[in-house]
């Protein structure tokens, strides 16, 4: 099995979200690779609506497996811009390229500053 | 109609429906998650919302014939017997890992006893461990599926006095009826007898629990049909939605009710899959 990747240019949440701030100063929020082996296959992904806002720590979104049905936690708190809509066809694409076309929301945080972890911080948690 | 199957690798509840179709000669097309998951996830999506998951994800098979979404082997096969004649007796197995429940001889519709037998002898040919369960009412059919050696553990459970029978289980109880029951399910190897803490809708439609008063009369119909005191018994409370857990020392009042009448009765916790 290839080892799962945890890039450093972005913030992690203990909940196995990333957080990575765009070029419009919004941030596009993820899982990880960690999060997405445990997962398998993804078949299905319920995504919120633009406008929805979201406390860090809460979940914005269901994520299905054939096996689970899992929670998506916000890794920062802040209100939908955008939602990827590519999901809706493929949602396979969250196994694929966890880190880039598999994203699944895109926010305006309320507070850039709000505590996260880092990669390293990330890796050691689901390492130990 | 045409019969669609969603399976899994190595999937023994999938295999079995698919040897009943083809023995039948009913055609079918099966789609296995994984090496179809084109098809099975554009399925998945369109009709997620009739698709039920165990604890452990998707139950597979999942069986479509374009008017019902079926799962659950003993379900699916009921329903290819007599369609949805016996959904009364073939509920959801709560039973995973090689194991099937939700099959309850009393429930069985008159008429279709052919039907539920083959049933459940299906079921444990293929491979599954069987859970036969009765509330005492049709010994007579549970006599004809043990003797057939297929049943693997049998449960008999009390789910009322017997006035409430009618409300709770669905028809009357007779104590002749109760007693064979008894009888049969004692001389299974592997038998567990329960008095149920059941809840029903009672009137006005809200959901009632038996209260520990009539859990002593449900214990006190036992004694009258068997006539054993030391009859063991454990006194379990039935999972409902929409009522809180009785568990713990709420159920103490219930066990003590019984214990007055059959002197062995304990308290059991719910089965955890």
């Amino acid at each position: 099995m290839s080892e799962l990747k945890y890039p450093d240019d972005r913030r992690y949440h203990a909940e196995h979200l990333w957080a990575k701030q765009a070029a419009d100063g919004s941030w596009v929020i993820g899982i990880t690779d960690f999060a997405q082996d445990q997962l398998g296959e993804v078949i299905f992904i319920d995504l919120p609506e633009a406008g929805a806002h979201f406390k860090q720590g809460i979940s914005c979104a269901e994520i299905e497996s054939a096996k689970v049905v899992s929670p998506a936690i916000v890794p920062l708190s802040g209100a939908v811009v955008e939602v990827n809509a590519a999901l809706n066809d493929t949602p396979e694409l969250v196994n694929s390229d966890p880190y880039g076309q598999g994203w699944l929301i895109r926010i305006k945080a309320d507070d850039p500053n709000e505590a996260t972890i880092t990669a390293a911080q990330y890796k050691a948690q689901v390492e130990a | 109609m045409s019969i669609t199957l969603y399976t899994a690798p190595n999937c023994l509840r999938c295999k079995i429906v698919k040897e009943f179709l083809a023995k039948r000669g009913q055609g079918y097309t099966a789609y296995d998650f994984k090496e179809d998951k084109d098809i099975f996830n554009n399925y998945y999506r369109a009709n997620r919302s009739s698709i039920y998951r165990n604890p452990e994800g998707v139950e597979f098979p999942i069986f479509d014939d374009g008017n019902v979404i079926k799962q659950g082997t003993g379900e699916i096969l009921a329903y290819l017997l007599s369609g949805r004649v016996l959904e009364s007796c073939v509920t959801r197995s709560e039973l995973l890992h090689g194991w099937i429940s939700g099959l309850n001889v009393s429930a069985c519709p008159a008429g279709q006893e052919e039907n539920f037998s083959t049933l459940i002898r299906v079921l444990a040919k293929g491979g599954l461990t069987v859970q036969l369960r009765s509330d005492g009412r049709r010994s007579d059919l549970l006599k004809t599926i043990l003797d057939e050696g297929t049943v693997s553990r049998m449960v008999l459970d009390i789910v009322a006095p017997s006035r409430l029978y009618p409300t709770v289980a669905g028809g009357p109880i007779d104590l002749e009826d109760l007693n064979r029951s008894i009888s049969l399910t004692r001389s299974h190897a592997d038998h567990l007898i329960r008095i149920v803490v059941s809840a029903y809708a009672g009137e006005g439609g809200a959901m009632t629990r038996i209260t520990p008063a009539e859990a002593g009369e449900a214990a006190q119909m036992v004694l009258d049909a068997c006539g054993n005191r030391m009859l063991p018994v454990f006194v379990e409370a039935a999972q409902n939605a929409g009522l809180e857990p009785l568990e713990g020392q709420a159920l103490l009042p219930y066990r003590s009710k019984v214990r007055n009448v059959l002197v062995k009765a304990e308290i059991r916790k719910p089965e955890a899959h």
